[in-house]
């Protein structure tokens, strides 16, 4: 009884092997003459074989609709404008160096009681801000959409530079917050 | 003017992107049928197929960026597609539709030599092979819709769907040991003889 059932496991096994064209001449034969004996098994590869050729009948494809192109392409031009991906992380970066630069210049190039007296002149002007924070909220949002499509591009790959770079930033900026804080007490 | 037809896949996308987004209609033209095949098999009817396609090339182009050579194109938009009925399914719980099909298949029936009476059995157990795999959850249903109906390989499905060949194979095996059971449940284990 044992032997019977792990015989038909592994016949069952092979109706796979078949299905997937590759079964060898001793498993067919060996196939083959397991179900001149076991209804049960005989009665299974008709049924698996009916499933198969009925299925791969419809191998070839069907044709889209009349005018699918034209609608498709109609409704892509009356997408919104995006700027890119790559216009996006030029944006960031120009953005990014910009606001920097003054700081940067306050903390590294010259003495710091010089740079804390300007501090005051701070060089973040608000809509500047706005338009940065704007810019992050579009590439992250892409950057998250991109997630759930196929893995990394080009594009990925520069958004997580971008990523490095706006921690870097806000680093900085933190830095720069303290050493003002510090000063005044 | 470059002629299109001679690029590649991905010097086309290459050309939607840096220059010419109507560059677009010519991946349309070739990916078509592919898509809209795919999407009525898991859909079932025509209407909301046609929709559906469209709405898979469109969210192709604008992730064309995303696009990697490392794969094929076939295989991204494929994925897309799978995706994209997901997560409508998912929006639309419950609602199963029997699986229709396309004019070509039905000729395909017609033109092999079979008598009338047996053409008409044969289409009835088509059909019902047609319910019972629209009635499979969408991880069986998928793999096997992509082997069995649109010849891909497992490796192919493997890259779709994201998960390991050992998985895919798997999946493909369950859902035809499934649609054997319910096949034979209902009694049409069929008048075939193959070996
Ligand atoms: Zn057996």
């Amino acid at each position: 009884m044992d032997s019977y059932k792990t015989d038909c496991t592994r016949i069952d096994r092979l109706f796979m092997n078949h299905m997937d064209g590759l079964i060898t001449a001793a498993e067919h034969d060996e196939v083959r003459s397991h179900i001149a004996e076991c209804a049960q098994c005989s009665e299974d590869f008709e049924v698996y074989e009916t499933i198969r050729l009925t299925l791969s009948a419809k191998e070839h494809v069907c044709s889209a609709p009349e005018g699918f192109e034209e609608s498709v392409m109609q409704k892509i031009s009356q997408l919104p404008r995006s700027a890119g991906p790559v216009v996006n992380a030029a944006y960031l970066l120009i953005g990014m160096l910009i606001i920097s630069i003054g700081g940067l210049g306050t903390v590294f190039f010259e003495d710091i009681a010089g740079a804390l007296r300007r501090i005051d002149a701070f060089p973040i002007s608000l809509p500047a801000l706005e338009a940065l924070f704007e810019n992050i909220a579009i590439y992250l949002s892409s950057f998250i959409a991109a997630m759930g499509d196929i893995s990394v591009s080009l594009f990925e790959m520069l958004a997580q530079a971008q990523l490095v770079l706006l921690l870097i930033f806000v680093l900085l900026i933190t830095l720069q917050f303290f050493v003002y804080k510090y000063d005044k007490a | 003017m470059k002629n299109l037809h001679t690029l590649s896949d991905y010097e086309i996308i290459r050309l939607c992107i840096d220059e010419d987004q109507n560059a677009f209609s010519e991946i349309v033209s070739r990916y078509k049928n592919l898509v809209y095949s795919i999407v009525l098999k898991m859909m079932g009817n025509t209407e909301d197929a046609n929709d559906m396609a469209q709405e898979i090339f469109i969210k192709a182009y604008t992730n064309l960026a995303r696009y990697s050579p490392e794969y094929k194109f076939s295989t991204w938009i494929i994925r897309i597609a799978t995706n994209h009925v997901i997560d409508y399914r998912r929006k639309k719980r419950g609602e199963t539709v029997p699986i229709e099909e396309c004019e070509a298949e039905l000729g395909f029936v017609q033109s092999s030599e079979q008598t009338p009476e047996m053409q008409l059995v044969k289409r009835e157990e088509s059909q019902t092979i047609r319910d019972l795999l629209s009635d499979l959850p969408d991880i069986y249903k998928i793999p096997i819709v992509l082997y069995h109906q649109q010849g891909l390989s497992y490796q192919e499905i493997s890259d779709i769907i994201q998960e390991p060949l050992s998985k895919v194979k798997n999946r493909i095996f369950r859902g035809r040991r499934m649609l054997k059971d319910s096949l034979t449940r209902i009694g049409r284990g069929g008048s075939y003889g193959f070996l």
